[in-house]
C-alpha cells in the first residue's frame, strides 16, 4: 500500500486521527488486508482483533490468510461462555479497559496474529498477548496500519508489521 | 464443495444474558475459516444483487463481517459508531431498547447525496436498532437499498417492522 494513499486518507480531526477513510474504498480496504498479513502467511493459524475497530480489518484479514477471526471483547459486550479476562494498563486519556476472549477461541499451539488500525501506546496489545498465552497459544506478532509505539518497545508482543509511522502522516490539521 | 449447515456454527446459550433468553453466539462461526468463507460469500452475493455503493456495519458485532463483505462486494465499509465515537460532523439517531435507550451515529460526509447503502448486522432482533441506522441513512440523502444479518429471530417479527425494506438473513430461528 502506497505510504502516500494513507497519507491521504487519514486526517486528524481536533487533535484526533480520523481513521474511518481507510474503509470507504473497497481497494483499499482489500489492499490493506493483504499488506497487513503478507508476513504471516503460513504461520498464523487465527487472527485476533480487539473491540471495536480491531474487529474491521481484523475479519478482513483472517479471510485474507484462509484462518478463523477471534474477537476479544470490551467489558460492555455481550459474550457467553467461560473466558479469559485482561485489563489494560492506564492509558494516556487515563482510561482502562477489561479485555475477553472466550477461552474456546483458541487451541493449544495456535499461533495468533493480532491486527488493528493503530498501535499507539501497546496497552491493548499487552493485554491481548497475556489472553492468548492463558489460552496455551502463542501471540505470533502484530499486524497493523499506523505505528505510533516505538518498535523497541514493542519486543515484547512478537513480531511488529506495520504499514505507516505515525510522524510520517501528514499532522497539519493536528490540534 | 458441500456447503456447510451454518446453523451448526452458531452456539445457542441458553439463559444468557438473563433466565428465558437464548443467546446466539456467532463466534465459533467466525472462528471456522470455511464457515466464515461461506457466511461472507453468501451475504456479498446477496449484497452485490442491490448494486450497492456502501456496506453499513453497526458497532460492535455489525463490524465483524459488514468490512468483509463490502471488500467481496467491492464497495467501501462505512460504521455507525457509539455516540462520541466519530469525529464530527455526525449525525444521531436515539432508539429503544427492551431495557433502556441506545443511540448510533454516522458520520455526516459518509453518505453523499443519493448513494445505495446496504445495511448489515449480526442479529434480527426487533428491529429496532436498524431501523434507526436506516433512518440516518435516508436523513443524509441516502437509499437503504437492502439490509441484510446473519441470523434472524423470527418470533420477534423484526421482519413485519422492517417492512418498507428488503431484508436478507442466512440463519433463521
Amino acid at each position: 500500500v502506497d505510504p502516500a494513499r494513507l497519507r491521504a486518507e487519514i486526517r486528524f480531526v481536533g487533535g484526533h486521527a480520523d481513521v474511518w477513510r481507510l474503509f470507504d474504498d473497497a481497494t483499499l480496504l482489500r489492499d490493506l488486508a493483504a499488506a497487513l498479513v503478507d508476513p504471516f502467511r503460513g504461520r498464523a493459524t487465527k487472527v485476533a482483533g480487539i473491540e471495536s475497530r480491531g474487529f474491521i480489518l481484523g475479519t478482513a484479514a483472517a479471510l485474507e490468510l484462509g484462518v478463523g477471526f477471534a474477537p476479544i471483547r470490551k467489558a460492555e459486550g455481550l459474550f457467553p461462555g467461560p473466558k479469559v479476562v485482561s485489563t489494560t494498563e492506564l492509558d494516556y486519556r487515563g482510561n482502562r479497559h477489561e479485555l475477553r476472549l472466550q477461552r474456546a477461541a483458541l487451541d493449544d499451539g495456535d499461533h495468533v496474529l493480532l491486527v488493528d488500525d493503530w498501535i499507539e501506546t501497546g496497552s491493548q496489545a499487552r493485554a491481548a498477548k497475556s489472553l492468548v498465552e492463558a489460552c496455551g497459544a502463542e501471540l505470533l506478532g502484530l499486524a497493523v496500519v499506523v505505528r505510533q509505539l516505538e518498535p523497541a518497545e514493542a519486543a515484547a508482543l512478537g513480531t511488529l508489521h506495520w504499514l505507516i509511522a505515525s510522524d510520517e502522516l501528514d499532522a497539519s490539521e493536528r490540534a | 464443495v458441500t456447503a456447510i449447515d451454518l446453523k451448526s456454527r452458531v452456539r445457542e446459550v441458553q439463559d444468557f444474558p438473563e433466565p428465558g433468553i437464548g443467546f446466539k453466539d456467532i463466534a465459533p462461526l467466525l472462528l471456522d475459516p470455511e464457515a466464515l468463507k461461506q457466511t461472507v460469500g453468501d451475504l456479498a452475493a446477496w449484497t452485490s444483487e442491490r448494486t450497492p455503493d456502501l456496506v453499513l456495519g453497526a458497532e460492535a458485532r455489525g463490524f465483524w463481517l459488514g468490512a468483509a463483505i463490502a471488500v467481496e462486494v467491492g464497495c467501501g465499509f462505512v460504521p455507525a459508531r457509539r455516540p462520541g465515537k466519530l469525529p464530527p460532523e455526525t449525525v444521531t439517531a436515539r432508539y429503544l431498547l427492551e431495557y433502556g435507550e441506545n443511540a448510533l451515529e454516522v458520520a455526516s460526509n459518509a453518505i453523499s447525496q443519493g448513494a445505495r447503502v446496504v445495511i448489515h448486522d449480526d442479529v434480527l432482533a426487533t428491529g429496532g436498532t436498524v431501523e434507526a441506522i436506516a433512518g440516518l441513512v435516508e436523513q443524509l440523502g441516502g437509499h437503504v437499498v437492502g439490509i441484510n444479518f446473519v441470523i434472524e429471530l423470527s418470533f420477534l417479527e423484526g421482519r413485519k417492522r422492517l417492512g418498507g425494506y428488503d431484508i436478507f438473513s442466512l440463519i433463521e430461528y
